[in-house]
C-alpha cells in the first residue's frame, strides 16, 4: 500500500542538514576584520532599501563617485584609498582592506583565485606608479622606499597563489598545477622586469629593505619553474610505468586543448595586445601546433614516448604563453624578448627532440 | 573614521551575522548543492552586504536583505555556469548527495531521499519558494520582499510546488 506522503513535512526534516559550525566561526572571525578595516562611513546621503540591490551594479559602481562622496563626507577611506599609488598616504590602507578581503574568502581556489588578481594590480599598478616617479622626478631611494610595501604585498599573494598550485599537484590535477605555476613565474618574472628595468639597471643597494623582497621575487619565479619540472617528471615516470600509450593520447588532448584556449585568448584580445606581443604569439602558437601534429603522427606510428613527450612540451609552453597573454598584453617590447628568451630553454628542447626523431627516421 | 553611527552598524551587522548566517548557509547550500560554493556565496553575501551598508546603504530588515543578496548571487552564479557551457542539469548531477538528519522510520528516508532529488528539478523559482517557505520558515510577506513576486503568485508557487512533489513521490514509490 502506497503511503500518503507530506512533503510539508518533509522538506521541514531538510532544516535539520548539519551545520558547519567550524567555517561559520571562521568566517566570522574573518568578517570582524573586514568590517574594521572596512569601517562604515557616516553617510549624509541614504540608499533605500527598496533600490534592487544587483550585485553586479555594486560591483561596477564608479570608483569617481566613490571618491567624491567619500570626501565630501570626510570619511570612507578605504573606498578613496582604492585608486591610491605606492607612496601616498591611503596607500596602506588600501593593502589592509585587501588583506581582509582575502581573509574573508575561505574557498582555496577562489583565494588564490582572489590573490592572484591582485598579483595582476601589482603589476598594473607598478607601471602607473614608475610612470608617475618619472614625471616627478622622484629619487631613486625615494622610489624604493614607496615601492616596498607593494613588494611586499606582492610576495604574499605569490606565497598564497603557490600554496594552491601545491595542492593542485598533490591532489594529482597536473594541468592546472602546471598552468597555475606558470601564471606564478610569469607574474614574478614580468614584475621583476618591469622594476629592474624602469629603475635603471644596477639597482638595488645590497642593504636596502626592497632588495631582500626582490631577491623573494625571484626565488618565486625559480620555485615555480622548477615545480613545473617536478611535475612533468612525476607526470613522465607515471606515464613510463603504464605504457605511454594512454598517458600520450591524454596529453595530446589537453595540448590541444591549450592550443585552442590559446587561439580563443589571442582572438579576443587581438584590440588590446601589442602588435609585437601578437606577432610573437601567433608565431609560438604556429611552431606548437606543427610539434602537436608530429607528436600525433608519432602516436600513430606507434612511438608513444616521443608523442608524450612533444605533447607535454607543448602543454608546458602554452601554459606559460597563456599567463604572459593574460598577465601582460600590453608589456613593451624589451621585455617581451626577455620573456620569449627565457622559454628558449624549453624550446630548445623541443627542436632537440624533433632533430632527434628525424635522424632516428632517416630524415 | 567610523564614527559612532559607524561602531552601531558593525554591532548591527555582526548580530545579523550571528542570528542568520547559518541560514543563509543552509539555503546557499540546497539551492546549489555544492558545499564549497554554498560557503562561497555566504561570505560573498556578507562581504556585499556590509559594502552595501559601510557604503551608506540603508538596511530596513537584515534577515530578507541577506536573502535577496544570497538569492542575486545564486543567480550570477547559475549565469557564470551557463556562459561556461555548463547545463543545470550538469550541476544538479554533480551535486553533493545532502547531509541529512538521521531517520529512523525507513519509508521517511526512502521519501526524504526523494524530496531532495525532485526539488533539485523543479523549476528554480519554485524551489527558491519552497525552501522560503518550509526550510528557512519566512512568512509570505518576507517571501514577496525577497522575490519581488505578488502574494497570489506566491501562494499559486507553493500549492503548485507541493502538488508536483508529491506527485514525484508517489510516483517514485510505485515504481
Amino acid at each position: 500500500m502506497i503511503k500518503r506522503i507530506k512533503p510539508k513535512l518533509i522538506l521541514k526534516e531538510l532544516k535539520k542538514i548539519p551545520s558547519d559550525e567550524k567555517f561559520l566561526m571562521s568566517l566570522r572571525e574573518g568578517l570582524v576584520n573586514y568590517v574594521k578595516t572596512n569601517p562604515a562611513a557616516d553617510y549624509e546621503i541614504k540608499v533605500l532599501e527598496k533600490t534592487p540591490f544587483k550585485t553586479s551594479k555594486i560591483r561596477m559602481a564608479p570608483a569617481a563617485l566613490i571618491g567624491i562622496i567619500a570626501v565630501l563626507s570626510g570619511a570612507g577611506t578605504v573606498a578613496a584609498s582604492q585608486n591610491s599609488l605606492p607612496g601616498e598616504a591611503l596607500y596602506n590602507i588600501k593593502l589592509l582592506s585587501e588583506r581582509a578581503r582575502v581573509a574573508v574568502v575561505l574557498n582555496p581556489k577562489n583565494k588564490a583565485d582572489l590573490q592572484f588578481a591582485l598579483v595582476q594590480k601589482r603589476i598594473n599598478e607598478a607601471k602607473e606608479f614608475l610612470e608617475k616617479a618619472k614625471m616627478e622626478q622622484l629619487t631613486r631611494q625615494q622610489q624604493e622606499s614607496d615601492l616596498s610595501a607593494a613588494v611586499d604585498n606582492f610576495n604574499e599573494n605569490l606565497s598564497g597563489v603557490y600554496g594552491w598550485a601545491d595542492n593542485l599537484k598533490k591532489e594529482g590535477n597536473f594541468e592546472d598545477a602546471i598552468q597555475a605555476n606558470s601564471d606564478l613565474k610569469t607574474a614574478a618574472s614580468v614584475y621583476q622586469q618591469i622594476l629592474e628595468q624602469n629603475l635603471d639597471g644596477d639597482i638595488y643597494e645590497k642593504t636596502s629593505e626592497i632588495n631582500k623582497s626582490m631577491i623573494m621575487v625571484g626565488e618565486w619565479k625559480n620555485k615555480a619553474k622548477s615545480k613545473i619540472e617536478n611535475i612533468n617528471q612525476e607526470e613522465s615516470s607515471g606515464a613510463r610505468s603504464s605504457g605511454f600509450e594512454n598517458s600520450a593520447q591524454n596529453k595530446i588532448n589537453a595540448a590541444s586543448k591549450k592550443v585552442e584556449t590559446i587561439e580563443k585568448i589571442i582572438q579576443k584580445k587581438k584590440n588590446n595586445l601589442n602588435p609585437q606581443t601578437q606577432q610573437l604569439s601567433l608565431q609560438k602558437l604556429e611552431d606548437t601546433k606543427q610539434i602537436l601534429e608530429n607528436a600525433q603522427s608519432d602516436y600513430n606510428s606507434g612511438d608513444y614516448e616521443n608523442a608524450f613527450e612533444k605533447a607535454q612540451d607543448v602543454v608546458k609552453s602554452l601554459s606559460g604563453a597563456k599567463a604572459f597573454l593574460e598577465i601582460s598584453p600590453e608589456i613593451n617590447s624589451d621585455s617581451l624578448k626577455n620573456f620569449w628568451n627565457e622559454n628558449k630553454e624549453s624550446d630548445n628542447h623541443i627542436r632537440d627532440k624533433e632533430g632527434n626523431n628525424s635522424s632516428e627516421r632517416g630524415d | 573614521m567610523s564614527g559612532l553611527k559607524g561602531k552601531k552598524l558593525e554591532k548591527q551587522f555582526l548580530e545579523a551575522y550571528d542570528q542568520y548566517a547559518e541560514a543563509i548557509l543552509r539555503h546557499a547550500y540546497l539551492r546549489v548543492s555544492s558545499r564549497a560554493i554554498a560557503q562561497d556565496l555566504t561570505s560573498e553575501t556578507f562581504v556585499k552586504t556590509w559594502q552595501f551598508v559601510a557604503g551608506g546603504g540603508e538596511v530596513k530588515n537584515f534577515k530578507s536583505f541577506l536573502y535577496r543578496v544570497c538569492n542575486n548571487l545564486i543567480i550570477d552564479y547559475y549565469r557564470s555556469k551557463a556562459k561556461t557551457n555548463v547545463s543545470l542539469e550538469d550541476v544538479a548531477e554533480q551535486s553533493e548527495p545532502v547531509q541529512e538528519a538521521p531517520h529512523n522510520d525507513i519509508d521517511t528516508v526512502i521519501a526524504f531521499e526523494s524530496i531532495k532529488k525532485h526539488l533539485d528539478s523543479l523549476p528554480h523559482d519554485y524551489k527558491q519558494i519552497l525552501i522560503h517557505r518550509y526550510i528557512d520558515e519566512l512568512d509570505i510577506v518576507e517571501i514577496k520582499e525577497i522575490t519581488g513576486k505578488s502574494m497570489t503568485n506566491i501562494y499559486t508557487i507553493i500549492h503548485r510546488g507541493l502538488k508536483m512533489l508529491r506527485k514525484k513521490t508517489e510516483d517514485d514509490q510505485k515504481n
